[in-house]
């Protein structure tokens, strides 16, 4: 049997490597889920401290890249890790900022309500939310600019107030890395100024934040880095070198056919 | 449908002759038949020379609950073509007792049975002959509410409990969206009871409605109802409106068909199983109610506990997910509470209207508060109130089902929230409405006062001297907006009682210092939003005037602030408008 | 078991007949409107309605009492106003109920489960309590109420002939509301699929929707006395439900919710008298004979939808496992033939040939037990051909497979290469893993898309397309 274990291995493998230090390293995911876009074979290391964009068309697979990454939709295949261990491990040092629509806002609870939910998972099971946890909350949502929206129901919010609710439930859970699905989206021009500062103030302190953004207008303007998709990565890197007329045509021009059907197909057999 | 003329038709005839009290009764705690095995075969046989209600037919003494047995019976009786004669062994096989004869009119056609029978069963109580002399409602009512019985106090004690039980879980239930999965588990508790009962007969004989026992088949089934929907939902393309009611029929019919076999176990005395369909509060005993406080007890403290995770799941699954809480688990918590409250709850209730307890107390609580604590809170307030007035009333009044009324205090209750409830309420909500159409037209006015003097003047921004000597009369202000005079009247005299404007004469009117103020205030914000639009939303300048209207009223200070500063202009200033006649246009472009 | 199944229906008469005939009739009447109420997703609302009905029922018979005791009516008159009142009592309270829940979710900014549940409790409630209260004016039985038993309710016959009443009643409620669904089919379909598209159509959306609540009210009023108004739900969303599993065709699926209907109903009854006795003579219970075939009909009918869950022939659970496990075996054996293939183009001067434990080594992520399987499948189907000592060599059958399936790998490299972003050596995993997914037509596309490349990204040669198969 010389000859067999002597079989050449396709030589079209290659090894696994992670940078320890980046904030969110995703390796050669690939995301086919039941109606939702396809993502291929994305790579990406985020870098540290720094305001990312992801920015791409509708059925981009923007939010979809963001899910996988907290497990809340399956893998094909790929790893994600976060400050080089996978996501479970690593849960306390991500915050997530989903989109404004996924809840229903006339649920039963206070603007500090709400934002003491980031705490839960630090106060553990069973434990309530004492005074303690309060002002941490009340702190939170101070930074937003909403101090005096605390004890408002959350349905007599306006919509850019409750995205900053939401944004105030990340800031509380003081994690280093953010995750943020179409903050800016449909916010008025106060809550956008104070979303940003949220962000440069992250920044600053030395966070990374992952933002889907819509606005190809203020990209440049909010953003360090981008990171532009179409059903695959087009391109990543610093807004300055990455965010150009060829990307953006490149990225918006178009969703390619063939990476649509057999992403379906694969889809299909997934189930 | 000829049954239910039979049901119209036994009004009279066969029924009053119990009335006159030609009926001996061997036994009373059993309850009144129909005679109509031999008839139906007669009928259907055809050998019956009318078709009608013969004089002097036996009359059968049967337990209520084996009245489906009966039916069955009778097609049996049928098809073997049994005689007559025959008939009085079956009877004694089966334990009933030939009790009367009935001597109702001739010539009344019965055409059906089932229906005959169940006539004469559900009239009968009120009838009958040896019925004691009820005390006066007051003193009755002074005797439930005074607990002087032991098992008014157990009753009422179990049933309150249950009804607090209820509507705790069912708040979170509700918040989950899922409330009417409490029905899928209420009918799917059926086919448990008739399986604990046959399992326990066929392990031992004579244990068979150890209340326990019936409770744990009850909640394995009830469990194994609401496991079938998720599971419909999860493998199929059901929806899972159609899997919830598919779900309840199956399981609900399945135990229909067990509970007429479960009549026909020899030796098996399955009366009383019944109780669990319509509740029967009266057959609690202290040992039952023992046992529900316990579960009580064991399904609050978890609640409570658990307080800030089942609010944290209702109220966003997904980031809960993504924080690492266990969805799944918290979801099977919730269900297996749900069906726990919803088993217990059986006895009160009963099984078809027990999901109005988990729906009922928090839908009203939600009128009533804001804040999902107050909510759990004023939930088991609302159930326990209805369950408490509920077994009241039906201790009061024998024959009312303690189920129905339980179900109907709810109701009550939730109508009273629905229009006064404090903060979700239909008068309160009409009143805030009413506040804002008030404000709305206030401004309204005011900024139609203005634009007309800024009209007339010629001048860019009018000096509040001005405003406040020029007198408008209602033909002015009509022409500014398409109102009717009628409505510009009542929002001037608002305005005059809140002292913005005064009366100068006969609908000629004048703002006051205060209300030209005002009027300045409004203008400009009216304007701010304006330039706002035109400027960042691409907004054509002619369509800017109605969007206005709409959205200054929503205007928060901290946008006008805003909106000031991005337009440059300074604080007390009223910026022209883009498009009125008014001098100083400078519409952007 | 089967014997005895028939000399147990062996025993039909001319009363079975007429008991089955009422329930098939019965079920095919409710599944007209409750597949309308499923594709609607409204299906609860028919458990509101047939909850609902229970006091409607009982307020017609408190007014045919009323309007007999004030003597407006001859007694040979009350059976056709009992009719009257009872159908149009239907139709107030289907449509009242609706309009009630919608009204209290609008009022009280609800849920529409929760409105639902409010508003059909306490109206079943208020019935049970009006048939205690009213006991003396309506004899109406809770027990019959809530499980109906329709074996006495067959023995009605309509006056003056020997066909029984609930056939003539429920046959009558059926033909009318196969002639709605027939008349009205365009309406009712655009209505449900897109009611706002409706509304702008000029179809009144809303209009349909009470109508449809006041047929189906009509519908559970008819066969509350066979089935009793729990059971009722069942036979108007199971056969519906059924009928989505086993076909996507609007039309198809009204047929075969009728006929499922319709053969749970007849299957139910003989049910009734076979398996009970079956089952419980096996347990030592002689005296069991018969259950109530209401019930039954309700099992039978949730049985027959868990056969169409695992046995749909293109979404059931089975053809889902089995194309699942077909797939796996097909990516395997593809697997197998492309790493023959390309050891093959590496050693082109040695006859080729791999052994099966070595395959299972090299492709790791693939159970032994699938790669076994897939092996021998590809023996069978001439692919592959085994050597002595274990070992596998391509046929030319196979070499042409391997070759199109290389074909895709690498075309879809050359496509990855071109649109990502990507180093070289990332490609291959995914187009490991999607080659199974693209065939010729994709193919073809592909290289015609890339103007037909000659090598891959890592310089290996593009496998030209297969003359034929």
């Amino acid at each position: 049997m010389t000859e067999s274990t002597a079989l050449p291995v396709p030589a079209e493998t290659h090894a696994v490597e992670h940078p320890l230090s980046s904030p969110l390293s995703i390796h050669d995911m690939t995301v086919a889920y039941h109606r939702r876009p396809v993502i291929w074979d994305v790579d990406y290391d985020a870098p540290t401290g720094q305001l990312i964009a992801i920015v791409g068309p509708n059925g981009a697979g923007k939010s979809t890249l963001i899910k996988a990454v907290l497990d809340l939709v399956p893998k094909v295949s790929g790893e994600v890790r976060v400050f080089g261990l996978p996501y479970a491990k690593q849960r306390s040092r991500v915050a997530y900022v989903p989109q404004r629509t996924s809840v229903d806002w006339d649920f039963p609870v206070s603007a500090q309500d709400v934002v003491a939910m980031g705490l839960y998972r630090r106060l553990g099971w069973c434990r309530p939310v004492t005074k303690k946890w309060r002002k941490k909350a009340r702190e939170a949502l101070d930074r937003v600019g909403l101090a005096d929206f605390a004890r408002r129901q959350i349905s007599q919010l306006s919509g850019g107030q409750q995205q900053r609710v939401f944004l105030a439930r990340a800031l509380v859970q003081e994690a280093d890395l953010y995750l943020m699905d179409e903050p800016f989206a449909g916010v008025d021009a106060a809550t956008e100024r104070a979303i940003l500062h949220v962000l440069q103030d992250l920044r600053s302190t030395g966070k990374t934040a992952l933002v889907v953004h819509h606005d190809l207008q203020t990209v440049s303007d909010y953003f360090d880095h981008v990171l532009l998709l179409n059903m695959r990565l087009i391109a990543a890197g610093p807004t300055t070198e990455v965010f150009t007329d060829e990307n953006l045509r490149r990225t918006y021009g178009g969703r390619l056919a063939l990476l649509d059907q057999v992403g379906t197909r694969l889809a299909e057999g997934q189930r | 449908m000829s049954a239910m003329l039979a049901m119209a038709m036994c009004v009279g005839g066969g029924l009053e002759a119990f009335g006159k009290g030609s009926l001996q009764i061997a036994n009373c705690k059993l309850q009144i038949v129909d005679c109509a095995i031999p008839l139906v075969r007669e009928l259907c046989l055809g050998t019956h020379p009318q078709g009608t209600h013969p004089r002097g037919t036996s009359l059968l003494c049967v337990p209520s609950c084996e009245l489906p047995v009966l039916a069955a019976e009778s097609v049996w009786l049928v098809k073997q073509g049994i005689s007559k004669d025959a008939f009085p062994n079956r009877v004694r096989e089966r334990g009933w007792s030939r009790v009367a004869v009935c001597t109702g009119r001739p010539q009344r056609p019965i055409r059906n049975l089932q229906f005959a029978i169940c006539s004469l069963q559900s009239s009968f109580p009120d009838r009958m002959p040896f019925a004691q002399p009820s005390p006066p409602i007051f003193s009755r009512l002074l005797r439930v509410l005074s607990l002087r019985d032991y098992n008014t106090r157990v009753v009422l004690l179990g049933t309150t409990l249950l009804g607090i039980t209820a509507g705790v879980v069912g708040t979170f239930m509700l918040l989950r969206k899922r409330a009417l999965v409490g029905d899928v588990v209420g009918h799917s508790a059926l086919p448990g009871i008739a399986v604990a009962f046959l399992v326990m007969e066929g392990v031992s004989p004579g244990t068979g409605k150890s209340l326990p026992g019936l409770l744990t088949g009850a909640f394995v089934f009830g469990l194994a109802g609401a496991v079938s929907v998720m599971l419909i939902g999860r493998y199929s393309r059901i929806k899972p409106d159609a899997a919830m009611a598919m779900t309840l029929s199956v399981f609900y019919g399945l135990g229909a068909a067990l509970f007429t076999i479960v009549q026909k176990v020899p030796g098996g005395n399955a009366a009383g199983l019944k109780t669990f369909l319509n509740g029967k509060t009266a057959s609690l005993t202290a040992d039952d109610v023992w046992l529900f406080a316990s579960v009580a007890a064991v399904v609050l403290t978890l609640t409570m506990l658990l307080l800030k995770e089942l609010t944290l799941l209702c109220f966003d699954d997904q980031f809960a997910a993504a924080e690492g809480w266990p969805v799944f688990g918290l979801d099977t918590l919730l269900i297996g509470l749900v069906v726990t409250v919803t088993i217990i709850g059986l006895q009160s209730v009963g099984l078809i209207l027990v999901v109005a307890t988990l729906i009922i107390p928090p839908a009203s609580a939600r009128f009533w508060t804001d804040d999902i604590r107050w909510m759990t809170l004023g939930a088991g307030l609302v159930g326990g109130l209805s369950s408490f007035g509920g077994t009241v009333m039906s201790a009061l009044f024998p024959h009312v089902a303690a189920g129905a009324v339980i179900v109907l205090t709810g109701a009550c209750l939730f109508t009273v929230s629905l229009c006064f409830g404090a903060q979700q309420g239909v008068a309160i909500h009409w009143l805030r409405q009413r506040k804002l159409r008030r404000d709305v037209g206030r401004v309204d006015l005011l900024r139609a006062m203005f634009e007309l003097l800024e009209h007339q003047t010629r001048e860019a921004v009018p000096t509040l001297e001005q405003i406040v000597v020029r007198e408008f009369s209602l033909a002015d202000l009509l022409p500014m907006r398409s109102w009717e005079p009628g409505a510009v009247r009542g929002l001037l005299s608002i305005a005059a009682r809140d002292g913005l404007v005064r009366a100068a004469g006969h609908d000629v009117w004048q703002l006051t210092p205060s209300g030209a103020e005002e009027a300045r205030r409004v203008v400009r914000n009216h304007r701010l939003w304006e330039m706002y639009l035109t400027q960042y939303a691409h907004i054509a300048p002619s369509h800017v005037d109605r969007d206005a209207d709409l959205i200054e009223h929503v205007l928060d200070p901290d946008l006008i602030a805003e909106l000031s500063r991005q337009l440059e202009h300074a604080e007390d200033d009223v910026p022209a408008s883009s498009h009125t006649t008014g001098g100083g246009s400078q519409a952007p472009d | 078991m089967l014997h005895e199944f028939i000399q147990l229906l062996s025993g039909w008469t001319s009363l079975d007949t007429a008991i089955a005939a009422s329930a098939a009739l019965t079920a095919m009447s409710c599944a007209l409107p409750g597949a309308w109420l499923v594709l609607r997703r409204h299906s609860m609302m028919g458990d509101a309605l047939s909850h609902a009905a229970l006091p409607g029922v009982v307020l017609a018979f408190l007014f045919a009492v009323g309007i007999k005791q004030a003597g407006w009516v001859s007694d040979s008159q009350e059976g056709a106003l009992l009719h009257v009142l009872l159908f149009s009592g239907a139709v107030v309270v289907g449509v009242g109920t609706a309009w009630l829940t919608e009204w209290v979710q609008r009022l009280g900014r609800m849920e529409s489960g929760a409105s639902l549940g409010v508003v059909f409790t306490s109206v079943f409630a208020l019935g049970l309590l009006l048939i205690r209260l009213k006991a003396d004016d309506v004899h109406i039985d809770v027990s019959c109420v809530l499980f109906g038993i329709i074996e006495t309710a067959a023995l009605d016959m309509v006056p003056g002939t020997s066909v029984p009443e609930p056939v003539l009643v429920n046959g009558v409620i059926f033909a009318v509301n196969l002639l709605l669904v027939v008349l009205f089919y365009k309406e009712l379909k655009i209505a449900a699929f897109d009611p706002a598209l409706a509304t702008s159509l000029g179809i009144p959306a809303r209009g349909i929707h009470y109508g449809l609540m006041a047929v189906t009210a009509l519908t559970v009023v008819a066969a509350f006395t066979t089935v009793g108004s729990i059971l009722v739900i069942g036979l108007l969303i199971i056969p519906a439900a059924t009928a989505l599993l086993l076909s996507e065709r609007l039309k198809a699926v009204l047929l075969l919710s009728v006929l499922i209907a319709g053969a749970s109903a007849v299957l139910g009854h003989a049910f009734t008298l076979t398996l009970p006795r079956m089952i419980f003579s096996r347990l030592g219970y002689d005296s069991i004979e018969d259950a109530g075939t209401a019930g039954m009909m309700s099992v039978t009918a949730g049985g027959l939808f868990v056969a169409a869950l695992f046995l749909a022939p293109k979404h059931g659970i089975i053809a889902r496992l089995v194309h699942r496990l077909r797939l796996g075996m097909n990516i395997a054996g593809d697997d197998v033939l492309g790493l023959l293939y390309r050891f093959e183009e590496r050693t082109a001067t040695r006859p080729p040939a791999v052994s099966v434990p070595d395959l299972a080594a090299k492709q790791n992520g693939i159970s032994r037990w699938l790669m076994s399987l897939s092996v021998r499948r590809l023996l069978r189907g001439g692919f592959v051909i085994r050597q002595a000592s274990d070992e596998l060599r391509l046929t030319d059958r196979g070499r042409a497979s391997a070759k199109s399936l290389v074909r895709a790998h690498r075309l879809w490299e050359a496509y990855m290469a071109r649109h990502f972003d990507l180093p070289d050596d990332h490609l291959h995993e995914t187009a490991d893993r999607v080659e199974h997914f693209i065939d010729e037509g994709i193919q073809d596309r592909l290289q015609a898309e890339l103007d037909t490349p000659a090598k891959d990204p890592h310089g290996k040669i593009i496998p030209e397309k297969p003359a034929s198969r």
